[in-house]
């Protein structure tokens, strides 16, 4: 079995669009939407909501104003300045609190209590090419805990079940603890990258991040003619690097109306050469 | 003079949050005596700085964050710090005496130091990230940036929002997202600008922003980029919702060659820089509203 990442330190890349239309190339596959703040490839799979799992998170705090006597130790032990002298009354800013419930232990007359917590929840769906297995942040929530695992060994075991051979995952932007959990244990973390001006940095860091999970890491350029030099750089960059480059390809606005449409690329008129680029790539990595 | 510090954010990535900014930076500054303030709070990549072709040497600040050391000799295995906690951070095995900070998992909130009643715990003091800040020939250009891959963010975007405390404008890029990371970007802003996409995601990503931001009872206000039809569906959720919709930014590939070349698309093309401009008016006029 392969695991198989996408992944990009800057957003808009195409992650979502390119991983749908490379599940669109197999039939033997469990997807994986890791982006936990942006559930895009549920949207543009079509599929509807399926029963969800909640998975509590820690409980934020609130100070009892009847209780408080105001000592203000709370507000000088918070490290995330979420406590907040409003008048002469103490509160918590809910979202700013990190949940760490120091001020509860420490309140000498007991006059912090808990919220209910929030949940974040994942859940597992049908889409016309295999089963897709999504995770998702509450709002305002931090990713603590072990959202991503909990969703990538779910993934395993339909794979497993269903004898799949690949796990297509779709990663969240940037290149933070999310995208570590994205791409740990992946045989392959594929960095797609446009040539903007941060095009060379955000190759560096998606390949900086990949090594040191230890994960094979390969390239593959979007919109790569809006800028022909940075392209280039790119493309020397991984040369120097020994970073597989597995293709190109040209700005086309069928990603635009695939978005507009909510569409797979594969399912919008004229986005052949774009979909016949994309096989070649997807023939690609199964290789590597 | 207004003061106003206004948030560019957008829940998916690559929706135009860097592009508005900036140019509504450079309007904002091409407008008047005004001297404005551009911040990148994207600190795990920030890639404002690659959008201007020179830059001042900065003044920099370290910011550091306070990761627990458990003396081996003065601790008495109680197991208090464990017990405070919240992130199982502190891994303790009693009978062989063994107890050990994960400092992947701690977030450095301080609990187990206070929880100690051995004087067994002190803090060294491990870089975060740093802030730049770079003084332009008109108006600040300020990033905050992350060194390492850690749980919290917020020491960092704490420290920018003091240092823009007294800007008098401010246009400041958030990290795309609905949760932490965003929330502490827009802690402090006193509107702030959704950039969003046309279609089913864009609108998904949309709606969640605006309930955090309801939530936080933050004055808001929607542009839509990579406009290509009548954005009718958008449209429509914003009447329903009372959202202003303040500018349509249309899809265009010169538009997108132009940004991937870190050109500023207003100095190519004076009617969007008078649109950018009457943009920032729009947003002093209803905040003037807003307040009475």
């Amino acid at each position: 079995m392969k695991q198989i990442s996408i992944i990009s330190a800057k957003g808009g890349v195409g992650k979502t669009a390119i991983t749908a239309a490379f599940a669109s190339f197999t039939k033997s596959l469990v997807l994986v939407d890791c982006d936990t703040e942006s559930n895009d490839l549920r949207l543009l799979l079509n599929t509807e909501s399926s029963k969800q799992n909640d998975v509590k998170t820690n409980q934020r705090v609130f100070i009892q104003e009847d209780d408080c006597i105001r000592c203000g130790l709370c507000k000088a032990l918070c490290h995330f300045d979420a406590v907040h002298n409003d008048f002469g009354v103490y509160k918590v800013e809910t979202v700013h609190c990190q949940a760490c419930d120091l001020c509860l232990k420490a309140c000498p007359v007991s006059a912090i209590q808990h919220v209910e917590s929030l949940a974040n929840n994942w859940g597992e769906l049908d889409t016309q090419y295999g089963t897709l297995v999504y995770a998702q942040l509450a709002l305002g929530e931090d990713l603590n805990g072990n959202l991503i695992s909990i969703v990538r060994d779910r993934a395993l075991e339909i794979a497993k079940e269903q004898g799949k051979e690949i796990i297509l995952i779709d990663g969240p932007p940037a290149v933070g603890y999310a995208v570590a959990s994205s791409i740990s244990g992946a045989d392959l973390a594929v960095a797609i990258v446009e040539p903007g001006p941060s095009a060379v940095h955000d190759i560096h860091k998606a390949i900086q991040l990949s090594s040191r999970y230890e994960v094979a890491v390969a390239c593959l350029i979007n919109k790569s003619d809006l800028n022909p030099e940075m392209t280039k750089e790119v493309k020397d960059y991984c040369q120097e690097n020994n970073i597989p480059l597995l293709g190109e390809i040209p700005f086309d606005e069928v990603f635009i109306q695939a978005n507009l449409d909510n569409e797979v690329l594969t399912e919008i008129e004229g986005s052949e050469a774009v979909v016949g680029l994309l096989a070649n790539i997807w023939q690609e990595i199964i290789k590597q | 003079m207004e003061f106003l510090k206004i948030a560019i954010a957008g829940n998916k990535g690559g929706v135009g949050k860097t592009l508005v900014a900036l140019n509504l930076f450079h309007a904002i500054n091409d407008l008047s005596e005004r001297a404005c303030t551009l911040v990148d709070a994207h600190i795990q990549v920030p890639n404002l700085y690659h959008y201007f072709k020179k830059l001042p040497k900065a003044e920099e600040v370290i910011v550091s964050v306070r990761i627990p050391e458990i003396d081996m000799e003065a601790c008495t295995f109680c197991g208090r710090c464990v017990h405070y906690c919240a992130f199982d951070a502190i891994l303790m095995i009693k009978d062989s005496n063994y107890i050990k900070v994960l400092d992947d998992y701690c977030t450095s909130c301080g609990a187990c130091v206070y929880a100690c009643n051995d004087h067994a715990i002190s803090e060294r003091t491990e870089q975060l990230g740093k802030i730049s800040v770079y003084d332009l020939p008109k108006g600040r250009f300020i990033e905050g940036r992350m060194f390492a891959v850690r749980p919290l963010a917020s020491p960092i975007v704490i420290q920018l929002n003091e240092l823009i405390a007294d800007a008098p404008v401010c246009i400041i890029d958030t990290p795309p997202g609905n949760s932490y990371p965003f929330t502490e970007a827009v802690r402090n802003v006193d509107f702030t600008l959704l950039v969003t996409e046309p279609g089913k995601p864009g609108l998904t990503n949309l709606k969640d922003q605006i309930k955090i931001l309801r939530n936080l009872k933050l004055q808001f206000a929607v542009i839509i980029n990579k406009s290509m039809q009548d954005n009718y569906v958008i449209k429509e959720y914003l009447k329903k919702e009372a959202v202003p919709l303040l500018m349509e930014i249309p899809f265009k590939r010169d538009y997108a060659g132009l940004h991937s070349k870190a050109e500023i698309l207003i100095n190519h093309d004076t009617d969007l820089k008078l649109q950018f401009q009457q943009l920032f008016q729009q947003i002093v006029d209803l905040k003037k509203e807003a307040v009475g």
